[in-house]
């Protein structure tokens, strides 16, 4: 297991073993022009990264487009993630991934402000305005045919308060079995809340394993675990 | 290979990244990446990748080496500018020396790393 350290991470780097990420949470329709510009520069400068593009830099260790590689991340399963970000990550040509906590989705609409303010999702202002706040499962089911979902766990938790191994079979299996059952396809990849690594806990990360994972998103690297 | 793209930049009236950086101000580096406004920008992150069945082959490309190179040194650079105190596993401190890393040599405005002034760390440790 790799644990997140200094020295990893600088080894990392001078092997060529990195790649680029931007981390998105809510994007409001009132922002949609500044979102729209940072991620034409992105498309400007930057290639896409598809699943399997991922896979084969696992496999050769070598970035293999002439641009380099960077994957926008759209956390939590916000609706304006299927509403905002991804007509404009379509519209760009670009790969989104977009890590979900599927009972959020699963909340009634009703009580999803509360579910985001009890669960460590940030809101902003047109987020409270009434309505849905989560995507629905058609709009997840339509954004895993053109991009990539996965679990964000099912509420939004960090290993350090998924104790019980019913909380683990809640978070790290429930939420993957009902997200491919949604989309019907693999859901390739596990991120804990505060994008905790992999190697900093067992029981966790065999949960991660043995749920058949693909790859383990953290703040620090990408683990292939399966 | 380029690691800077050109495109929004910093808020208005705010010193980018760049400005930051010939200024050594390596803790406003780190104060700019951490005031992102999550609801319409980007956090930038520079992600290493470990294969936990076995080791993955080695880069061959030149520029992606000499990317990660230059990458690793101002790590250290900025790792020793602001968190000099931490532990060696300690992922909350590695996670924010790599975000001033990003923030600074691949946001949009970002500077390009070869530009990286060698005494940048010095500014900041005042």
């Amino acid at each position: 297991m790799t644990q997140p350290t200094f020295a990893a991470q600088r080894e990392q780097l001078r092997r060529g073993h990195f790649i680029r990420v931007v981390n998105y949470h809510s994007t409001p329709r009132g922002a949609w022009e500044e979102l729209a510009g940072e991620l034409a520069g992105f498309a400007r400068d930057y290639a896409s990264v598809t699943l399997d593009d991922l896979d084969r830099l696992f496999e050769t260790g070598t970035w293999h487009k002439d641009k380099p590689g960077l994957i926008p991340v759209f956390y939590e399963g916000y609706r304006n993630s299927a509403t905002v970000a991804a007509p404009l990550c379509d519209e760009f040509g670009i790969t989104g991934w977009f890590p979900i906590a599927t009972s959020f989705v699963d909340c009634d609409p009703e009580y999803q402000e509360a579910f985001a303010r009890a669960h460590w999702i940030s809101l902003v202002e047109e987020d409270t305005q009434g309505g849905r706040i989560a995507m629905n499962w058609d709009e997840v089911r339509d954004l895993s045919e053109r991009h990539v979902v996965y679990p964000h766990t099912a509420h939004h938790e960090g290993l350090d308060t998924v104790l019980l191994d019913s909380d683990i079979e809640r978070e790290v299996v429930e939420s993957k079995r009902i997200l491919e059952a949604v989309t019907g396809q693999e859901a390739p990849a596990f991120v804990w809340l505060h994008g905790s690594s992999y190697g900093q806990s067992p029981r966790h990360d065999a949960a991660v394993k043995e749920a058949g994972y693909r790859y383990q998103f953290a703040n620090t690297m990408i683990h292939r675990v399966n | 290979m380029s690691v800077t793209v050109s495109g929004p930049s910093s808020h208005a009236g705010e010193p980018s990244a760049a400005q930051l950086l010939e200024a050594g101000d390596i803790v406003g580096l780190m104060r700019a990446c951490h005031d992102r406004r999550l609801e319409r920008e980007g956090i930038p992150m520079v992600l290493g990748f470990v294969d936990e069945r076995g080791p993955i082959p080695a880069n061959t490309d030149a520029a992606q080496l000499a990317e990660g190179a230059a990458f690793a040194d101002v790590f250290d650079r900025y790792s020793a500018a602001i968190v000099p105190w931490a532990r060696p596993d300690d992922e909350g401190a590695i996670i924010t020396a790599m975000q001033v890393l990003a923030y600074t040599h691949f946001a949009p405005g970002a500077a390009p790393v070869q530009d990286a002034p060698a005494s940048a760390s010095e500014g900041a440790a005042s």
